[in-house]
């Protein structure tokens, strides 16, 4: 038996709740990149290590992803 | 440089390796509030075993949108008549994003959760949490007793476990968690506690 989505659910409003909670999602997440950059170099400055500046370089690259991706979602979803 | 463990005193060479859980003379390794002439002697972290419940939830995560896609599939789910591929594939996109996310935050947890040993104290490095840390640190002439215990089948196995260290400082007590070679870390302190009190008191050495 296949169970048509458009009986469920009508397909616009879905994907427009989806949206919602995928922008949402990726808010915190862009939060959650900004303070794990900051703790990164917060403990980089504090207990600063070979792998320091490479961890903060993933920080930053990961703020980047978070951000791209939610303007995606924003502009393409 | 030797690092006194007790009766035997082993000749210990200078640790490389950024991921060492258990690494004596840690090279580039230091501290905000290092004093002149005070040496990291002994770096700890949590055994890489205690990391095995961390890498099976990113094994579960990684194939949980595979498997909903095939459980979707035999109880007959079409998600492709709600979703364009396109969509499909912003939201697998997502999910990876967001376990990377995870994954590195908690490989960072682990990895600025350290124990050091000086020549003059001990400190602990707590990163608790993402908006929770704390450093505590207590001088090794105020230490009155150390002591390792290994618990448990995993930590007998992998020989690991924690150490307690008790002091006459502001915190009571230290603990030195899921640390390997416990016995050995005990004796390192130890040993520096000794060096310590045979030296004048304000000298650092």
């Amino acid at each position: 038996m296949v169970i048509d989505g458009n009986i469920l659910f009508s397909g616009l409003s879905l994907v427009i709740a989806i949206k919602a909670i995928l922008v949402l999602l990726l808010v915190f997440n862009l939060v959650f990149s900004l303070i794990v950059f900051r703790q990164v170099q917060l403990m980089g400055k504090r207990l600063p290590t070979p792998l320091g500046p490479f961890l903060r370089f993933v920080s930053t690259v990961y703020i980047g992803l978070a951000t791209a991706l939610l303007l995606l979602v924003i502009g393409v979803f | 440089m030797d690092l006194d463990m007790g009766e035997n005193t082993i000749q210990q060479k200078r640790t490389r390796n950024p991921f060492a859980m258990f690494a004596p003379l840690p090279v580039g390794v230091s501290f905000d509030e290092q004093d002149e002439g005070e040496n990291i002697v002994l770096l700890l972290r949590a055994h890489i075993v205690t990391l095995v419940p961390a890498l099976l939830e990113f094994i579960v995560l990684l194939v949980l949108p595979l498997v909903a896609i095939l459980v979707a599939r035999a109880i007959g789910f079409n998600l492709a008549s709600l979703l364009a591929a396109s969509q499909i594939g912003i939201l697998l996109l997502c999910w990876y994003v967001f376990l990377v996310g995870l994954v590195f935050y908690r490989f960072i947890f682990w990895y600025f959760n350290v124990y050091l040993l000086t020549n003059e104290r001990v400190i602990d490095f707590d990163f608790r949490g993402i908006l929770h840390k704390e450093t505590s640190y207590a001088n090794l002439s105020q230490i009155q007793d150390v002591s390792p215990r290994i618990i448990g089948f995993f930590g007998t196995f992998f020989h690991f476990g924690n150490v307690f260290i008790q002091t006459a400082g502001e915190k009571p007590e230290f603990e030195f968690i899921n640390v390997a070679r416990p016995d050995d870390v005990a004796r390192a302190i130890l040993g520096e506690v000794r060096d310590e009190e045979s030296e004048a008191p304000g000298e650092i050495a």
